[in-house]
């Protein structure tokens, strides 16, 4: 179809930004903490990332397939079907059918060629929609997964994000939560996953824990005092135990940067989440020592910088992210506090059902809306 | 085609209670984790239905309008004390995996509405094949639901072992609704095949050929 | 116009109509109902056939032991549970019915199979929750099958069942409450066959810490102070020999000699001539352990036994020269405990009062003694919280009854301030003797003291027998338990400190407090607790909680600390007291806790230093708590305790 001439309702803004470039930009954040991973964690991360990525591309183009009819063919319609009906009874009597034969293979051919070319069709439209918003599902997935789960457990987790949290309720930009963070909750409470492997390096500073609990859940238990890993080693995520892309922070970092200057995401969100979380925290604590290894340890930048700042997910208005941030933050300090456990994921899905209630409540400044000061002032 | 067919192929179908009405929920998320204990679960309701169906069809035209739900109410919940009773003394196994959900049968959205939309206007006769049809159509919906929840969450059929893979996800709440959800989707699905293919099959298409067909 | 209300008009509206519609149908479903109720009632027996069909296919009730329509007076209740219907099967198993608490939804009924063999506990047969009774578990249908295997599986002899491992071999599905439950009413239907069917101590062994038991019925032996007050006579029954138990009663004097050796009754068998061969256990006397000991020959593996006896005793009637010398032994070994175990059986007035929580103490004066009592229910009062101080003279010098029943006063509801004032304020108490105390409740000393005692003794004008009589009665009781008891406890308490650090010491000792008035007891990583010092040496013993261990908990440990020429040079034996969240604790090996005084240095100790020995046996949060503990109190000592050059 030409795409010269394109059709849309005012107001009309002129822009190279697409989905597909987002999105690319994304995978590009994505990629330092990517391959942070398959460095720390080796060939357990290639695996879980690759299979996930590649689990979530197939569920979508399974489910565009079938929705857009690639499965409603026709191998035989009403005129194949008179003429199987002639050629049997023409076999009946024991007359030759030969014509009928051929004129029955020439019949099925058409038939199968326009099946094929309508399958062919609709397998390239996907590929012309295909914006790669399953790609980053798929990634994130991954990076949030500990190197243990078996590739089958994932493929499934990601099978399941996007379809029953994307596809179903249509497609990209049409979301209820975010898919990734509903996958992972989703292979939390069917997979039993509890071991976690330590990274591949030993640690830089300080000490080391070898067994047992991760850092986070370690010190939320209480069995670990906080400075039990040194900050730098939180920081860079060596000889510390946790999911694939959350470990080395310097590099979610980069990928933080990346998407500030290229202006994906606003760069005083991921901030305002962590600031919010660490004082939390370190009130919750009655220990300002609780501040920054809050921030640095768990799915909480990770969380901050790639998903709770997921367009589709997250409120409109300015004021209504403010609340939105901060509340997460809030909600993510007292959460783990009180039930020990990692809870990024948990908040992330609880704080996108309730993204429609802040943007109904919170009013929102008009597009175009200017302060009437400013107004009067222009004027004169 | 008949009065009888008709409620009938309304109860199973076109208006099951599950799928089409979303009626009776909560003992349907309650007891879908395992197959064998919906299938119990169901033919009590059968039971009970059409009991309550045919005595509130006998009752309905002494009770006052005024307190018709307090009037159902007390008929059911005596019905379901009974039921109580009976399964305790001669099927303890089923009363024992029904477990508190036998006590919810009286407020099971599926007797007391079909007692209020059908057995109040309707013969006792008709209102007692409603009751076997809705409930045998609640019954066989959640029966299928079990069996994929079991299946997915347990890895078993109703108790004999299958697969050792299991997605914990399904015996939950949450993995139940989905089922659920799914599950009225596909039904949908299903009933619209059907009804497009009514469709075709009943009108031909308007082409020369077929007018003139028609015409000779 | 408003229309009359008129009865005709009434009995033919809706509003009638409704009501007898509705209850009409109340009326024919509740006979309907109560009919059926009786019809299809499924009686106790009905169920226990049914639980025996599913359990117990082939067995047959033999006995009722207890169940709703037989009583018994068996103990049923149970710490964390109860038992309410117990038969004991043809094959001599028994069927126990039995509830646990700790369950999601409040109790879990389990039917407990308890396999017996030999009239001992062998083992648990089959298992199955009660699903009529047990309600409120909401997450029931997820506890797979096999986790009731569990109990037959894992049964262990002498020990209860944990939850925690049926939870770590995941077999709980998620419903751990309701598998504690279920595990509490196990235990508790096994805790009922121990104690009450087979008649197992539950108690502590009273003779604990005794030596040379082995030969000696210790339920049966009791000691008491002789009439010089410092001598223990002890009352021995010996196991049976060859038929039956013999009856020995032995004096001991402070130093350790026997001064009396009489036999009650004998254990040989009469009248099989073999009295010639007894040796006269008057040549016994006057001797002490050490003289007694040779006499039984060599120890062997399993300590002493009749057949390594000295050839002195090898006559017709060995065994029995051997028990009498055995009970010599045992008796001139355990004055010191015999002593202080005589004590204690002297507690008078003990009827009311709840031994176990009533605790005593010496004041800081060092010779009153303060009782904190806890006094028993009786009749209407629950329990009472008093303390009382007696001072040297036997003369109560303070008293404390409280007021309200959340300070502990155990007065039904209301009735608190019906006690009489004097009561209350203590007056009639204080600067009273126990001979005083005894004339409110009749002037004779009785054992069994009741409220009618009180009330038939008004006190010259003070009637203390009006408004809460069982409240007086139980205040009076308890001031009569402190003033006469007063002198009991004087002696008692310094002689059950010394005996509790002598066993941490690893030998006699005689020890002292040392006061930590204005020393920072918060020194490190922890506190210290008390602190005494060993007499005749530089030692002193320490009780200190170090903190750090596994969930942030801490462990408390009594350590030696030994000093010399003013420095501390070594640690002693350091013995665990009690932790706090230390699941891991029995990990602690006795190597780990020795390394302490092997490797003393004067610095202060390290984990790494456990962990290179590998001496933590996997508890090494614990093993952090119990090394801070040890350098408090090794700094507390050298900071606070050795002042420089003072002590040369």
């Amino acid at each position: 179809m030409d795409n010269s001439i394109v059709i849309t309702t005012p107001p009309h803004v002129k822009s190279r930004l697409t989905t597909r470039s987002i999105m690319l930009d994304v995978l590009i954040a994505l990629a330092p903490a990517a391959i942070c991973g398959i460095v720390y964690f080796l060939v357990d991360a290639l695996i879980l990332e690759i299979t996930c990525v590649a689990f979530a591309v197939i569920a979508e183009f399974v489910y565009f397939f079938i929705a857009k009819g690639g499965f409603n063919l026709r191998f035989a319609d009403s005129e194949t079907k008179e003429l199987k009906g002639k050629i049997a009874a023409l076999k009946k009597a024991g007359r030759p059918f030969e014509d009928e034969q051929a004129a029955l293979k020439a019949k099925r051919a058409a038939l199968n060629k326009a099946a094929a070319a309508k399958m062919r069709s609709v397998f390239f439209s996907f590929i012309k929609q295909f914006d790669f918003t399953s790609v980053v599902t798929g990634l994130i997935l991954a990076l949030i997964l500990p190197p243990a789960v078996n590739w089958y457990e994932a493929a499934i987790g990601s099978a399941f994000a996007i379809i029953i949290v994307k596809m179903v309720f249509g497609g990209t930009g049409r979301n209820i939560a975010n898919p990734a963070a509903v996958g992972r909750v989703f292979m939390f409470i069917s997979f039993a996953i509890t071991t976690y492997t330590a990274a591949n390096f030993g640690a830089v500073a300080g000490d080391e824990i070898t067994s047992g609990a991760t850092y986070l859940s370690g010190v939320l238990a209480g069995t670990y005092e906080v400075d039990a890993m040194s900050l730098a080693d939180l920081f860079l995520g060596t000889g510390l135990m946790g999911c694939i892309g959350e470990t080395c922070k310097l590099a979610l970092i980069v990928g933080y940067i990346y998407l500030a200057v290229r202006k994906v995401i606003k760069w005083w969100q991921p901030l305002l989440y962590l600031a919010v979380l660490g004082l939390m925290a370190a009130a919750l604590n009655a220990d300002f020592a609780y501040f920054l290894p809050s921030i640095l340890s768990g799915g909480a930048m990770f969380g901050g910088i790639f998903m709770f700042t997921d367009y589709v997910t997250s409120p409109k208005g300015v004021y209504a992210q403010i609340v939105y941030y901060a509340l997460a933050g809030i909600l993510t300090a007292v959460l783990r506090h009180f039930t020990h456990i990692e809870v990024v994921s948990f908040v992330i899905v609880l704080m996108n059902l309730i993204v429609p209630l802040l943007d109904m409540w919170i009013r929102r400044r008009p597009f175009g809306y200017k302060r009437e000061k400013k107004n009067e002032e222009a004027k004169k | 085609m008949n009065k009888y067919a008709k409620i009938t192929l309304d109860g199973l179908i076109f208006q099951n209670p599950t799928f089409m009405l979303v009626l009776g929920t909560c003992p349907t998320l309650g007891m879908i984790s395992s197959a064998s204990s919906s299938l119990g679960m169901g033919l009590t309701v059968v039971v009970i239905l059409t009991l309550s169906n045919m005595l509130i069809s006998a009752l309905r035209k002494v009770i006052p309008n005024e307190v018709r739900i307090p009037a159902y109410i007390l008929v059911i919940a005596t019905l379901v004390t009974l039921a109580r009773m009976v399964l305790e003394k001669f099927l303890p196994d089923l009363y024992d995996s029904l477990g508190s959900f036998l006590a919810l049968i009286v407020v099971n959205c599926i007797i007391l509405g079909r007692a209020e939309a059908f057995a109040s206007k309707h013969t006792v006769v008709e209102s007692a094949v409603d009751g076997v049809a809705t409930g045998f159509g609640f019954t066989f919906a959640i029966t299928i639901m079990g069996i994929i929840c079991e299946f997915l969450g347990a890895g078993t059929i109703f108790g004999a072992h299958i697969m050792d893979f299991k997605i914990g996800a399904f015996t939950e709440p949450a993995g139940k609704f989905i089922v659920y959800g799914l599950s009225i989707a596909v039904f949908t699905c299903i009933m619209n095949a059907v009804e497009r293919l009514n469709r075709e099959r009943k009108y031909q298409p308007l082409t020369r050929e077929s007018l003139v067909k028609e015409a000779i | 116009m408003e229309k009359k209300f008129s009865v005709k008009e009434f009995f033919k509206s809706t509003a009638f109509k409704c009501i007898y519609v509705l209850l009409a149908i109340v009326l024919v479903c509740g006979v309907l109902l109560a009919f059926c109720n009786d019809l299809f009632e499924v009686t106790a027996e009905e169920k226990l056939n049914r639980v025996l069909g599913n359990i117990y296919p082939d067995g047959n009730v033999e006995e009722i032991i207890f169940d709703a329509d037989h009583e018994t007076d068996l103990e049923t209740e149970f710490e964390k549970g109860a038992v309410d219907q117990v038969y004991l099967m043809d094959d001599g198993n028994y069927l126990i019915h039995a509830y646990g608490t700790g369950g999601f939804g409040g109790n879990v009924y389990m039917w407990v199979v308890v396999e017996m063999s030999d009239g001992a506990i062998s083992g648990i047969g089959k298992t199955q929750i009660d699903k009529n009774d047990t309600t409120g578990e909401t997450y029931l249908n997820k506890i797979p099958g096999a986790a009731f295997d569990f109990y037959s599986e894992n049964y262990a002899d002498g020990e209860n069942f944990d939850v925690q491992d049926i939870k770590s071999e995941g077999l709980t599905g998620g419903a751990t409450m309701s598998m504690t439950g279920a595990t509490n009413a196990v235990n508790t239907a096994l805790e009922f066959v121990r104690t009450q069917l087979l008649g197992e101590e539950t108690g502590p062994d009273p003779f604990e810490g005794f030596s040379y038991t082995d030969y000696i019925d210790t339920a049966a032996t009791t000691v008491e102070i002789a009439e010089d007050n410092e001598s223990v006579i002890f009352h021995i029954t010996t196991d049976t020999i060859y038929s039956a138990a013999s009856k020995v009663d032995i004096t001991v004097n402070s130093e350790g000699v026997i001064t009396d050796y009489t036999i009650v009754s004998e254990g040989t068998t009469p009248g099989m001539g073999l009295e010639e061969g007894i040796k006269d256990v008057t040549a016994y006397e006057n001797k002490t352990a050490a003289d007694l000991i040779p006499l039984l020959g060599t120890e062997g593996e399993d300590g002493f036994t009749w057949e390594n006896a000295d050839e002195s005793l090898v006559t017709g009637a060995t065994m029995t020269n051997f028990t009498y010398v055995y009970a010599a032994v045992f008796a001139a070994s355990n004055y010191q405990n015999g002593y202080v175990m005589a004590l204690e059986n002297s507690v008078q007035y003990t009827q009311y009062i709840d031994m176990e929580n009533t605790t005593v103490e010496l004041a800081e004066d060092g010779t009153s003694v303060i009782f904190s009592i806890v006094a028993k229910p009786y009749v209407f009062t629950s329990t009472f919280h008093i303390s009382i101080t007696v001072d040297n003279t036997g003369t109560i010098t303070s008293m404390t009854v409280p007021a309200t029943p959340a300070d502990g006063n155990g007065s039904t509801e209301g009735f608190e301030s019906s006690m009489d004032e004097n009561v209350l304020n203590a007056s009639l108490y204080i600067g009273k003797t126990a001979d005083e105390i005894l004339d409110y409740l009749g002037g004779e000393p009785k054992d069994d003291f009741t409220y009618e005692d009180l009330k038939n003794n008004a006190v010259a004008d003070n009637t203390i027998t009006s408004g809460a009589t069982y409240s007086n009665f139980i205040v009076t009781y308890s001031a009569l338990f402190a003033a006469s008891n007063y002198e009991v406890y004087a002696e008692l308490i310094p002689l059950k400190l010394n005996q509790q650090m002598s066993e941490i010491y690893g030998g006699s000792v005689v020890v002292e407090a040392v006061s930590l008035d204005g020393l920072t007891a918060t020194v490190g990583k922890g506190t210290v607790n008390t602190v005494y010092s060993v007499a005749g040496t530089d030692d002193y013993i320490v009780s200190a909680t170090g903190n750090g261990g596994y969930e942030n908990g801490t462990v408390t440990c009594w350590i030696v600390v030994e000093t010399e020429n003013g420095a501390v040079s070594g640690i002693g034996n350091v013995v665990i007291a009690g932790n706090e969240k230390q699941s891991f604790i029995s990990y602690i090996s006795d190597e780990n806790l020795a390394h302490f005084g092997e490797s003393f240095d004067g610095s202060d100790f390290e984990l790494a230093d456990w962990k290179n020995n590998n001496l933590t046996g996997g508890a090494s949060m614990s093993t952090t708590a119990i090394i801070n503990s040890v350098n408090i109190a090794k700094n507390f000592v050298s900071a606070n305790l050795i002042s420089g050059g003072e002590n040369a």
